[in-house]
């Protein structure tokens, strides 16, 4: 998980020091002594009395004056110079139910600074650390001197104040790269159970397509001597793919999430899979799949994005490279792969009406391993499939988006089982069984479009080019692979459209054009929907 | 004209895996396995290693035509609607042959059924279904069949005992009335083989070979029975009672287990298992009908399939099929000099197509038979009327003392 950047400023204690609260920062502390007046005569008394106003007057506001000054005097010794200060102590206060260790670890740099200049960069980070917790209402950072013995020194308070209700829910619509349509998530949040910033929740998402998830997770931000929150998940999911490839899904699964930095991400995840056709119309291929399966495997995610827009990117570049591997189990009966994908994406701005030019490229492959490896079919599951709904500039999930074609619309298909009725053979279909090997690549130039309320609004024009292929290697087929058959796999599309960014997702009106498709793909030309979710 | 087509195209079958010497060791895949074999068709056979609870299994595919198990009555029904294999052509609307093969799918099915899930330690189900999927997906799924099964039987912890015995006792008519249709002849029906013949056949050679056997003789107690008959076994005296008196009752129990192992040899005509004391009750049953059990052997050779079977090395680059792991104990059951006896189980080998020497109840055996008792019971008296002596001198030499 990256680091949040810098939000909320630190407290810095009052402008008017006392002899105990003065910052040591100046490492001095004028003092002036009040004057004192005294009258004798009423009438002297009184103009004594009057001069005694102003000369107090006058000393306040002398005194704000050369308070002030030195706090000028510091800002400038700031700018211009390393003032040097070290941390006596740090003290947490408002923590009733958190746990100190907790606390202590997102502060841990606040102990290792040696200026002025590291502890207010420091205090900004640890305050933005304890915020991305979740489990606070508020975070505030005190500075005060520190023991008069121990000149230089300054303590830092660190006051919390917790969240009233540890439980949160929430509720909306998104899109994932591995389901087909949209799905309604309701999810529930309990915060800091057990003090140990312990985030625990639970989710139920729905689709149109009968696709549901139910899961439930904990995340702790330490976990014993790891650096990075650690996550555990257990899903239950339900996938119906019985209109594409002839089978449903349902799985039970346990992922966790072992590492998570800014870059880099390591997750294990074993699930029981199974695979059934209640309809039995399913192809020869798929007819071989079907039945129960074990999955356990270590996913490594290494990610840079540098776009400066997930929805709209005019400038920057992203690249994301992820590698799973399958049958790490010693049972040999476990399902076997090595899975790698790769995605680029750049956006290079043009400098007019906000127009920039977007490419991108993703690939993947994915190829069992273990004895007999070569005559083995990948798993149907994990295999690649081409086609759908979202967008791929959006997208950074491996090969997925193809305009112009529908979910799972193209690639190798097969013949489904022979229907009768009526005393006819009926043609029943074909399954798309996915690929391999999988290759996209597009072009996309948005705009702003002329009117000012559409300007305003986000709402902008593209126009784009996308080509992709799907291919089999396993079971011997890459010997039949030769770099003519694989250019001649290529399906084409291009097309113009207004895309609507929303709060919640960012919906693309498009006409789309099929310049090339094989038989059995499931490309159409005209007007289509496209929706992503950042 | 479509039918034609499909008729040229090979079928194959989709089964469960082969072991116990079985091409295929599930109850509900064997008949059709046999019944294509009856029809003489061609046909390949793949395995499903990975769907054991799949009521689909067994299907014969043949390009995109595909014939499930769980419709149109079963494989071999949807086989004969569709035209392509129809070995009851003349004779499906015979009564008695209906009822016969309404009696074997019942009754004989449903003690199959309860031998294998719910009368047993269940390693034969694991081995034919489980043994393929990962242990916790394996473990999940046999509990979860065995409760399955019970339903199905309807089987309650209140009417467990009662439901055994109706079962077995449904086995024992089933078998006997089998047995009277078949008489001597080569087929129950018409002396041609028929669906019935299968689907008996497939029940039959499963019972007898794969149903899970009880051992009442430990390994120790094999290897003395074993010294004993090549006459090389070392009595272990027994302290306490002397070593004269240790040894004698050490050679009457080798004897006496040696008369067991005899016994139980001859109770069976197609095994001869030195630690085999007890059978299934289902096979002891079966095995009480010489009639059945020569129809069975003389049937075994349908086994041997022209194709080759999967656990023959040069089946498994099959590269469609899903089921290209075999088990190392497949391999050891196969022997190339025909039908011969495993080591530790019947198998009917699948390699050659060879016939089995019939063991029959020979004079000499019974007059054996008959000797061994009259031995064990004179060693017995003997034993007895030492003691007695024994006993008595010792308590004159300590009253002398």
């Amino acid at each position: 998980m990256a680091v949040p950047e810098e939000e909320s400023p630190i407290h810095k204690p009052p402008t008017v020091p006392g002899p105990e609260k003065e910052p040591a920062v100046n490492g001095a502390a004028d003092e002036e002594d009040d004057d004192d007046f005294v009258g004798d005569d009423e009438e002297e008394e009184e103009d004594e009395e009057e001069e005694e106003e102003e000369e107090e007057e006058q000393a306040v506001t002398s005194t704000m004056r050369s308070a002030r000054a030195r706090m000028e005097g510091l800002f400038r010794r700031l700018s211009t110079e390393r003032v040097p200060l070290r941390v006596h102590d740090v003290i947490v206060k408002g923590n009733t139910k958190t746990k100190d260790s907790v606390i202590e670890a997102e502060i841990e740099g606040l102990k290792h600074i040696g200026t002025v200049q590291e502890l207010l960069q420091a205090a900004t980070v640890a305050n933005t650390r304890l915020h991305g917790l979740g489990i606070f209402q508020g975070v505030h950072i005190t500075l005060e001197a520190g023991p008069h013995e121990l000149p230089g020194t300054a303590n830092v308070i660190v006051e919390v104040v917790e969240t009233k209700s540890p439980f949160s829910g929430d509720f909306g619509l998104y899109t994932k790269p591995g389901v087909r349509s949209w799905m309604l998530e309701g999810s529930a949040r309990l915060k800091n159970l057990f003090g140990y910033g312990d985030m625990w929740d639970g989710s139920l998402s729905y689709s149109w397509d009968q696709a549901s998830e139910v899961s439930a997770g904990v995340s702790l931000p330490r976990f014993k001597r790891l650096v990075t929150p650690v996550m555990a998940r257990v899903t239950l999911l339900s996938q119906d793919w019985l209109k594409f490839s002839s089978y449903k899904e349902r799985s039970l699964g346990l992922s966790l999430g072992l590492l998570s930095l800014k870059n880099h991400a390591v997750e294990y995840n074993v699930s029981w899979r199974m695979l059934s056709d209640p309809s039995q119309m399913s192809s020869r291929s798929v007819r071989r799949q079907l039945g129960h399966g074990l999955l356990s495997s270590v996913k490594y995610i290494f990610k840079v994005d540098r776009r400066n827009s997930p929805l709209r990117p005019t400038q920057g570049y992203a690249f994301v490279s992820t590698s799973q591997i399958s049958g790490i189990v010693p049972d040999y009966r476990s399902v076997r792969f090595f899975r790698q994908e790769f995605d680029l994406r750049c956006a290079v701005p043009l400098g007019f009406y906000n127009t920039a030019l977007n490419f991108g490229i993703s690939t993947g492959v994915i190829f069992p391993w273990g004895c007999g490896f070569l005559k083995t079919p990948s798993s149907l599951p994990e295999r690649f499939f081409l086609g759908g709904n979202s967008s791929p500039v959006c997208t950074l999930g491996g090969p997925t988006s193809l305009w112009g074609f529908k979910t799972r619309g193209l690639g190798p298909a097969e013949p489904r089982r022979e229907a009768r009725g009526n005393g006819n053979d009926e043609n029943s279909g074909t399954d798309f069984l996915g690929g391999d090997l999988a290759v996209t690549a597009f072009t996309d130039l948005s705009f702003d479009l002329p009117l000012r309320v559409l300007r305003e609004a986000g709402i902008h024009g593209h126009t784009f080019a996308c080509a992709g292929s799907l291919t089999k290697l396993t079971e011997n087929a890459f010997r039949n692979l030769s770099f003519q058959k694989f250019h001649d796999s290529f399906r084409t599309s291009a097309g113009v459209g207004i895309i609507v960014p929303t709060k919640l997702f960012r919906m693309e009106v498009n006409y789309c054009y099929i310049l090339k498709q094989l038989e059995h793909d499931r490309g159409k030309t005209g007007v289509q929907f496209s929706f992503s979710s950042p | 004209m479509d039918e034609a087509n499909r008729v040229r195209e090979k079928l194959t079958l989709v089964a469960r895996k082969g072991c116990f010497g079985l091409p295929t060791a599930c109850p509900s895949c064997l008949p059709v396995y046999i019944y294509l074999r009856l029809a003489n068709v061609p046909f390949d056979i793949e395995f499903n290693l990975i769907n054991p609870q799949a009521d689909e299994i067994p299907y014969v595919e043949s390009g995109d035509y595909v014939a499930y198990n769980n419709e149109k009555g079963g494989v071999i029904e949807a086989l004969k609607e569709d035209g392509m294999v129809d070995l009851d052509s003349e004779i499906s609307m015979v009564s008695e042959w209906i009822s016969t093969k309404a009696m074997i799918c019942s009754w004989l099915s449903a003690a199959v059924t309860y031998e294998l899930w719910l009368g047993s330690d269940g390693s034969s189900a694991h081995k034919i279904y489980y043994s393929d999927l990962p242990w916790p997906v394996g473990k999940l799924l046999y509990l979860k069949q065995m409760v399955v099964a019970k339903q199905v039987l309807g089987i309650t912890n209140e009417n467990a005992e009662r439901k055994s015995e109706e079962i077995y006792r449904n086995a024992t008519f089933a078998y006997k009335a089998l047995s009277a249709r078949l008489g001597e002849q080569s087929f129950f029906f018409e002396n041609r083989p028929t669906s019935l013949d299968a689907i008996f056949l497939g029940h039959a050679l499963f019972t007898l070979q794969a149903l899970p056997l009880e051992s009442l003789v430990t390994a120790d107690q094999h290897a003395a029975v074993n010294m004993l008959i090549r006459g090389e076994y070392v009595p272990r005296p027994w302290p306490c009672l002397g070593e004269a008196v240790g040894m004698f009752l050490s050679s009457c129990r080798l004897q006496l287990l040696c008369w067991i192992c005899k016994k139980a040899e001859e109770r069976s005509n197609h095994h001869l298992l030195h630690n085999e004391l007890e059978s299934s009750v289902l096979r002891s049953k079966l095995a009480e009908h010489n009639n059945l059990l020569r129809y069975a052997d003389s049937k075994a050779h349908l086994l041997v399939a022209g194709s080759p079977f999967p656990s023959v090395p040069s089946s498994h680059s099959d590269p469609s099929s899903s089921a290209s792991r075999q088990g190392p104990s497949n391999r050891s059951n196969f022997n190339d000099s025909g039908l011969e006896l495993a080591k530790d189980r019947k198998i009917l080998s699948g390699s050659k197509p060879k016939t089995k020497p019939k063991r029959e109840k020979t004079q000499e055996e019974r007059t054996f038979k008959r000797r061994s008792k009259y031995f064990l019971l004179t060693q017995l008296v003997g034993v007895l009327v030492f003691l007695s002596l024994l006993g008595g001198s010792e308590d004159t030499e300590d009253y002398d003392s």
